[in-house]
């Protein structure tokens, strides 16, 4: 359970200072899954990072199952855009990362790891390097490396955008698969509106700088098998692409 | 390195000696003068003695070289990560690093020689002083540069510092140490020459030098080979190391 009172976060640059979020509240349940949109520099991203225990706000809190997320990587897992993974490790060596630095051995690490990547179809490449994988592979190394950490939240910032649209859509579907079955919490920021849809079971729709929620939408349907297809889902993207003031 | 490439480099590196050797043969011919030797007489003097009088002299420079390196680099590359990661130590140290640097440290050759005497603690001292804060800039700003988003994955993975060092600055600034040791070891060679060629009767520089006031060319000829053999050696060393170390270069 994801808990968020009042958030705001004011940047000190320079002179000025820039009002990244304000008054930021919402709540989701556990095993929820919620997506966060917005126009560029609205503050998405910042949002999930003070989730994430990686900045503080400089006002209000967020709780998470009653603790404050100053302990990173405890129950959450975070997975960015571009620089999760490190060029100098094997695909095996990243995705062991958070558990080596935890302090499990080599044994139990291999124990975790190993499945993991077998599943997510990376068994073939424990030992190249992320500069040998498509863009769609590195991401599901991403992804092994949060999931080997066993994380009841997964915080997700633009993971697919630097991917075409085949990768990504399947990569939208991979994601959701896990999501079901590990039964996480899942917090993705996104660009896409038909990502935000797909993925999000309450939408976020922030609004342009200072950051401040102007709808949280229900998704009810999301998750359902053939979504996608439906007349409800275009309807949804539809609704979004009006709120975020695109012209159709 | 793959067997290949090995075999690839080995033949250039043959190929490259054989276009020196023909201009210095030509030059040779055009000046006809015995302060310059054919490449045959230099390399013919210098086979017969590598073995004799001039591995001591040999032996002794690398060991120069190679100690004065390594002492520099295990002082410089933990002090430029930390610097470069560390602002508050930085603003400390930054002025005094951006003051020495430019100062041409060699001026204190004297000093040096008068405070440490003339064995091989002065001439180490002296290439290590020198040698380290070619490292130290270079590994700073390598640190400095790090994405910060490295830095935030870590972070989120439950990493304590000495683990973000040592699992991604670390690394990540690798290739640029590297690179900083291979400039540092042609001037580490330079300063050798210079600190071995008076009041001393061991190393190279000195050896080049005695052979020149004993107007013996081809021997002074065959202690410039030793010493550009050096160079190559430990320049073939540190292309080793980066192709193990950093495989992650170049694939």
């Amino acid at each position: 359970m994801i808990n968020s009172y009042e958030l705001s976060l004011t940047y000190n640059q320079a002179e000025n200072q820039v009002d990244a979020l304000k008054d930021v509240t919402f709540e989701l349940a556990e095993g929820e899954s919620m997506s966060i949109i917005g126009p560029s520099g609205c503050g998405k991203s910042t949002l999930l990072f003070i989730i994430a225990g990686l900045l503080k706000p400089t006002s209000g809190r967020v709780v998470i199952d009653g603790c404050e997320p100053d302990a990173p990587g405890a129950e959450t897992a975070l997975i960015l855009q571009d620089y999760g993974l490190f060029p100098w490790k094997t695909v095996y060596d990243n995705a062991s990362l958070g558990l080596k630095v935890k302090g499990y051995n080599r044994k139990e690490q291999q124990d975790i790891v190993s499945p993991i990547l077998k599943k997510l179809g990376l068994a073939d490449f424990v030992n190249s390097y992320p500069a040998q994988l498509s863009g769609g592979q590195r991401q599901r190394v991403g992804i092994a490396r949060s999931l080997a950490l066993k994380p009841k939240i997964l915080l997700m910032d633009e993971p697919l955008s630097s991917l075409d649209a085949l990768t990504r859509e399947t990569l939208q579907h991979f994601i959701l698969d896990i999501w079901k079955e590990h039964k996480l919490t899942l917090v993705l920021v996104t660009h896409s509106i038909e990502e935000a849809v797909f993925l999000g079971k309450k939408i976020c729709v922030m609004s342009d700088r200072p950051g401040m929620i102007q709808e949280m939408i229900a998704n009810p349907m999301m998750g359902m098998p053939g979504y996608r297809q439906q007349q409800e889902f275009h309807g949804m993207c539809s609704r979004l692409r009006r709120l975020l003031g695109v012209e159709e | 390195m793959k067997r290949n490439s090995l075999w690839k480099k080995t033949i250039e590196i043959f190929a490259a000696t054989l276009i020196i050797m023909v201009f210095w043969y030509l030059l040779a011919i055009y000046v006809k003068n015995n302060i310059l030797p054919t490449p045959l007489e230099a390399m013919t003097e210098f086979f017969m003695i590598f073995s004799g009088i001039l591995w001591e002299h040999f032996y002794i420079s690398a060991f120069r070289v190679v100690i004065s390196i390594i002492a520099a680099m295990l002082l410089a590359v933990p002090l430029g990560l930390l610097l470069g990661r560390e602002e508050k130590l930085d603003r400390y140290i930054a002025p005094v690093v951006y003051l020495v640097y430019p100062i041409p440290k060699i001026v204190f050759l004297p000093v040096v020689f008068l405070l440490m005497g003339l064995g091989n603690s002065p001439k180490i001292f002296m290439i290590g002083l020198i040698v380290f804060f070619q490292i130290l800039v270079t590994t700073r700003d390598a640190s400095k540069g790090v994405p910060m988003q490295n830095i935030h994955s870590m972070t989120s993975l439950g990493a304590v510092k000495w683990q973000i060092y040592y699992h991604v600055v670390w690394p990540a600034c690798l290739p640029k140490i590297l690179t900083s040791l291979r400039i540092s070891l042609g001037t580490a060679i330079a300063v050798l020459f210079f600190v071995e060629s008076f009041a001393t009767t061991e190393g190279l520089g000195y050896f080049i030098m005695d052979a020149w006031s004993m107007a013996a060319y081809s021997q002074m000829f065959a202690g410039i080979i030793g010493m550009s053999f050096l160079g190559l050696i430990l320049y073939v060393v540190l292309d080793m190391i980066e192709a193990k170390w950093c495989r992650w270069q170049y694939l």
